[in-house]
């Protein structure tokens, strides 16, 4: 593929991430991440991000973090920590009537992340293969 | 060969089928750009718990219930909730806490003709960890504090230099080397005043290339990776 195509595929990911409602870690990629790449570059790196920070928001990553909990901190009746939970404010609290929300509730991201992996792999064997111009510049038409 | 063509046709099916499966389940009240900084946040609690266990021999319990709580607001220690309670030779010696704020330096240095009677605004700080002497039920002072931690899932950037210098500057003042109330990690030594210890645990490698002002001013910045 030319670095024109990675580019257009650049683009087109970035809008179906976003159009799918990811557009927050879209902004997050693009805003902390994604330095001036282009090309190839630019997607590998995307995907790369997009995988991890999917994987962070996955409700079973929560089941690692609570092993890891467990493996220091023991409990009054012996039993593991079961869940991990966040606090809401009063008036968050009034508004839903409860006061917490397991942090381990959600969506199971691990078919998308898997099939996200599965075209990075497709795109890291893919070449790119218009020559860039001089010092790594735009490509020659 | 692979097509752009072919490759888009695959991303929008991936994302349709995303799409679905998000639609099927239940409503959510922390949407997944919290949910990944508060799962770091407990993240890098249990890593700071398996250093604590297994490099200075504290036995640590929870103290009540089956489950950990953290935060989404901060103010001071609420006692209705569980805290982390940290045991040296049987003896209760410091507890852990989450999203709690401490009183500033600022505030506790300026004459009480001067500032309110009680600490609002820029007077306490938030930590997304601290732990503390034992049997607080406030806004803990700095030298209660045996350290204070921050987490930070994002990219690492000058601003979060920035803020935990300013944590720091109201945490304790620069003064000669002092022993912290650890005998080895995180560290035994620190020259600050109160002698607390201050950690800024990342996800971002980049963290690393600020550890020179952080040594200066007693501020381990941990590269700690979400796995």
């Amino acid at each position: 593929m030319t670095k024109d195509e990675f580019d257009e595929l650049y683009r087109f990911l970035r809008s179906e991430v976003s159009r799918a409602g990811f557009s927050y870690i879209d902004q997050v990629i693009d805003g902390e991440f994604i330095r001036n790449l282009e090309g190839k570059d630019a997607v590998d790196s995307y995907l790369e991000y997009l995988i991890k920070m999917l994987r962070e928001r996955n409700f079973k990553i929560g089941d690692s973090v609570l092993d890891e909990l467990n493996s220091s901190i023991e409990t009054r009746s012996g039993n593991p920590i079961k869940e991990i939970e966040v606090v809401l404010s009063n008036e968050e609290a009034q508004r839903y009537k409860v006061k917490s929300e397991n942090l381990r509730k959600g969506v199971d991201y691990s078919p998308l992340i898997s099939n996200l992996e599965s075209l990075k792999q497709k795109i890291d064997n893919t070449p790119e293969n218009t020559p860039r111009g001089p010092s790594g510049g735009p490509s020659f038409p | 060969m692979v097509a752009l063509a072919s490759l888009k046709n695959e991303i929008v099916s991936m994302f349709q089928e995303s799409i679905h499966a998000e639609s099927e389940s239940e409503y959510e009240i922390i949407k997944d750009e919290e949910k990944g900084g508060k799962l770091y946040e407990a993240y890098s609690l249990a890593i700071l718990c398996r250093n604590l266990k297994e490099k200075e021999g504290f036995r640590l319990v929870l103290s009540k219930g089956e489950k950990l709580y953290l935060k989404r607001g901060t103010g001071p220690i609420n006692r209705n909730y569980p805290c982390i309670q940290a045991y040296k030779n049987d003896e209760l010696a410091a507890e852990i806490w989450t999203d709690v704020c401490f009183i500033s330096q600022s505030y506790l240095n300026t004459s009480p003709f001067l500032r309110s009677e009680r600490p609002q605004y820029g007077d306490y700080h938030e930590l997304d960890i601290l732990m503390v002497d034992p049997g607080l039920d406030s806004y803990p002072k700095p030298d209660q504090i045996w350290l204070g931690v921050e987490c930070k899932n994002t990219g690492m950037k000058k601003g979060i230099l920035k803020e935990i210098l300013g944590v720091r500057r109201e945490l304790s003042f620069i003064n000669e080397e002092n022993e912290t109330k650890f005998s080895r990690w995180p560290q035994s030594r620190a020259r600050s005043n109160p002698p607390s210890c201050l950690l800024l645990f990342s996800s971002d490698s980049s963290v690393e290339n600020y550890s020179r002002s952080g040594h200066f001013y007693d501020i381990k910045f941990i590269h700690q990776p979400f796995e």
